[in-house]
């Protein structure tokens, strides 16, 4: 009985030691791979490997074609990769990655595809409705969801996951939806790098609603802000990119938004604005009284835009830094129609308008972080039409929004180069909005 | 008698280290009640014991004399622990970071919750310029510059884990290793170790005595 105990020990003892041995000698493998939304540069990758990396042997042995500014950051076993060129980005990446772990085991070397350019994302008019369109690499038009009869909100999901929509009816009845994407930026060849693809439809309210909104963080979660016929049938749920639901018990005067980073998001109330943490734990809740509209996130820097009426009719644009006192960058009488900021805040753009006779003329203005005007572009003989956003591509370092000609009634997608606010593009194809669905 | 006594001055240890807040040192506010009623118990053992016992003479053995001497030292000493050694042994992964944090103004997080924050988002260019406003104890580091840190724990010191932040600190300020700081000033982004990193770069440091509860959920 010893003996056969005894020979029992032995062997389970050489066992372990001959695993740790195998495990010593393992080389690291990359466990994920995915584009990171949340990043201080043009774009970023998140990347997970088997066992604790040397950073600087990655930093040393994979390199990018073409050769991007690039820097790498993290510790352990997951890694980043942030891109900083300093110019736009007009083409797929190639990354090679290689690498040793931190027992200088050698990772075994290989290459991946990556195309960090966000994808033209359409609510495109037909003739029996409307239907969300994408335009792809070679310019094509292309059909990412059924057409329903009107799109009253179309939002893009922050991960690039698919596309939440209000859709209405002929009786003004309107419906969640949610049009899922596989994204496919991200692939080891070049040939495989796609638009997303189109998964089955999923309505994500069953009941109908008398009205909807929504709003997307990078995370890929969803606020879905409802009301029903009846009194006191308004509902806030939280979709989380991972499926699960949770409902929120938050009063609001109006659409709330939630922050790009995860975590909290805007709620108006009748005297401000407010930021609330999404995880209620004894109520931090930081208030910005006044007039004030949200105009835009600086990505995921905590930084936004707010759009201040004053009581003269005047209206301001503010930057607003978490904490500190909302800064004034700009002030006037025109109508502010859209606005976008930088990673950082420190290039913000905006459309102003003004009324000249029967037709408003618009101009976009390049400002810095003081609030000091760099650049000024008119955008006659085109304006920007109202209630659709104006958006910046880090990437390709361009602005998109939807414009409309004097005497015209229908809308096109235009692209504006950020630095020389000089116009690229105007597409020619008739649109409700035009937006930038994250690859 | 005697282990009547032993008793009862264990009790009272207990219990004091509550009521003074030398517990603090040890053990997180939550479970301070739990402790006093254990104190309260051994108080109550140990009075029950001496009445029982009254007037048996009993011997006392070599360990009862080093327990006595023992109760005697810590209620005479106060403690003094080097939170930078335990610092310097203890793992550092920090539990999931609260979402709250994100939330939270810059100025108005702790220092562990900019640890938090940049071990669950580690790009340190989205928190450059951010205003900071936090205290801790100076951390020694072996190799390159003490760190401005916070010991976190879950319940006791046993599983204390640290939560360091890198200073810029200022020509001519030399921090002394354990001696507690308040720092104003904002978070800037260098390159240490060929590796970039997010930096306190201190506007104002004003040294301040050790909180009464020096040690972070």
């Amino acid at each position: 009985m010893n003996r056969r105990l005894g020979l029992l020990l032995t062997l389970a003892t050489a066992a372990v030691l001959v695993q740790q041995q195998i495990l010593l000698r393992r080389p690291p493998r990359l466990i994920q791979i995915r584009p990171q939304h949340l990043h201080s540069g043009s774009a970023g990758l998140d990347l997970n490997f088997s066992r604790p990396m040397q950073l600087k042997t990655v930093e040393s042995q994979s390199h990018l074609k073409p050769a991007l500014r690039h820097h790498w950051l993290g510790s352990h076993a997951a890694l980043r990769l942030i891109l900083t060129p300093t110019t736009a980005i007009k083409e797929p990446v190639q990354l090679h990655l290689a690498g040793r772990d931190q027992r200088m085991n050698a990772l075994t070397a290989q290459t991946w595809w990556w195309d960090p350019r966000p994808w033209l994302l359409v609510t495109r008019d037909l003739k029996n409705g409307q239907q969300l369109q994408l335009l792809d690499r070679q310019g094509t038009w292309r059909p990412i969801s059924p057409i329903w009869t009107q799109l009253s909100a179309v939002v893009p999901l922050g991960n690039g996951r698919g596309v939440a929509v209000v859709a209405s009816d002929d009786n003004r009845v309107e419906q969640i939806w949610l049009q899922p994407l596989q994204p496919l930026s991200l692939q080891r060849d070049r040939s495989a790098l796609a638009p997303p693809e189109r998964l089955p439809v999923q309505q994500l309210i069953n009941d109908n609603v008398l009205f909807g909104h929504l709003s997307s963080n990078l995370n890929g979660d969803l606020l879905v802000q409802t009301g029903g016929f009846l009194p006191e049938t308004e509902r806030n749920e939280l979709i989380q990119a991972n499926g699960k639901r949770r409902q929120l018990d938050l009063p609001s005067a109006g659409p709330m938004e939630l922050l790009p980073g995860g975590g909290g998001l805007v709620v108006p109330s009748y005297d401000g604005i407010n930021l609330m943490p999404l995880a209620n734990k004894g109520g931090t809740m930081q208030s910005l009284p006044g007039n004030r509209e949200l105009g835009a996130f600086c990505a995921a820097s905590g930084r936004a835009l707010l759009i201040r009426h004053w009581p003269d009719y005047r209206r301001s644009i503010e930057l607003v830094i978490p904490g500190v006192a909302p800064r004034q960058l700009w002030l006037g009488e025109q109508a502010v129609l859209g606005v976008a900021c930088d990673g950082k805040g420190e290039r913000i753009w905006a459309v102003i308008g003004q009324w000249t006779g029967d037709w408003a003329e618009h101009t976009l203005l390049l400002l810095d972080g003081e609030g000091r005007v760099t650049k000024r572009q008119s955008l006659g003989p085109w304006r920007m039409k109202g209630g659709t956003p104006l958006q910046f591509d880090p990437v390709s370092r361009r602005l998109l929004f939807t414009v409309i000609r004097e005497q015209q009634r229908e809308a096109h997608p235009a692209l504006v180069d950020a630095v020389s606010l000089q116009l690229q593009e105007v597409l020619p194809i008739a649109v409700e909005q035009a937006l930038w669905l994250n690859p | 008698m005697i282990r009547g006594t032993l008793l009862i001055i264990w009790g009272w240890i207990v219990l004091w280290s509550v009521i003074s807040g030398r517990l603090d040192l040890l053990l997180r506010g939550v479970f301070h009640g739990l402790v006093g009623v254990s104190g309260a118990a051994l108080l109550l053992a140990g009075v029950v014991l001496v009445i029982r016992q009254r007037g048996r003479r009993e011997r006392m053995p070599w360990p009862w004399w080093s327990s006595a001497t023992i109760a005697l030292l810590v209620l005479i000493v106060p403690p003094n622990p080097s939170f930078s050694d335990l610092a310097e042994s203890r793992p550092q992964g920090l539990p999931e970071p609260p979402e709250l944090a994100f939330v939270l103004p810059p100025g108005q997080r702790t220092l562990t919750e900019w640890v938090r924050l940049l071990r669950s988002q580690q790009d340190p260019d989205l928190v450059d310029g951010n205003p900071v406003n936090i205290s801790g104890f100076v951390w020694s580091q072996r190799n390159g510059p003490p760190l401005i840190a916070r010991l976190t724990v879950r319940c006791c010191l046993a599983d204390a884990t640290p939560a360091g932040l890198a200073v810029d600190w200022p020509d001519g300020f030399e921090p002394t290793t354990n001696q507690w700081l308040a720092i104003q000033g904002e978070m800037a982004v260098t390159m240490r170790n060929e590796q970039r990193l997010a930096v306190v770069i201190p506007k104002k440091i004003t040294p301040i005595p050790r909180p009464k509860r020096p040690l972070e959920p």
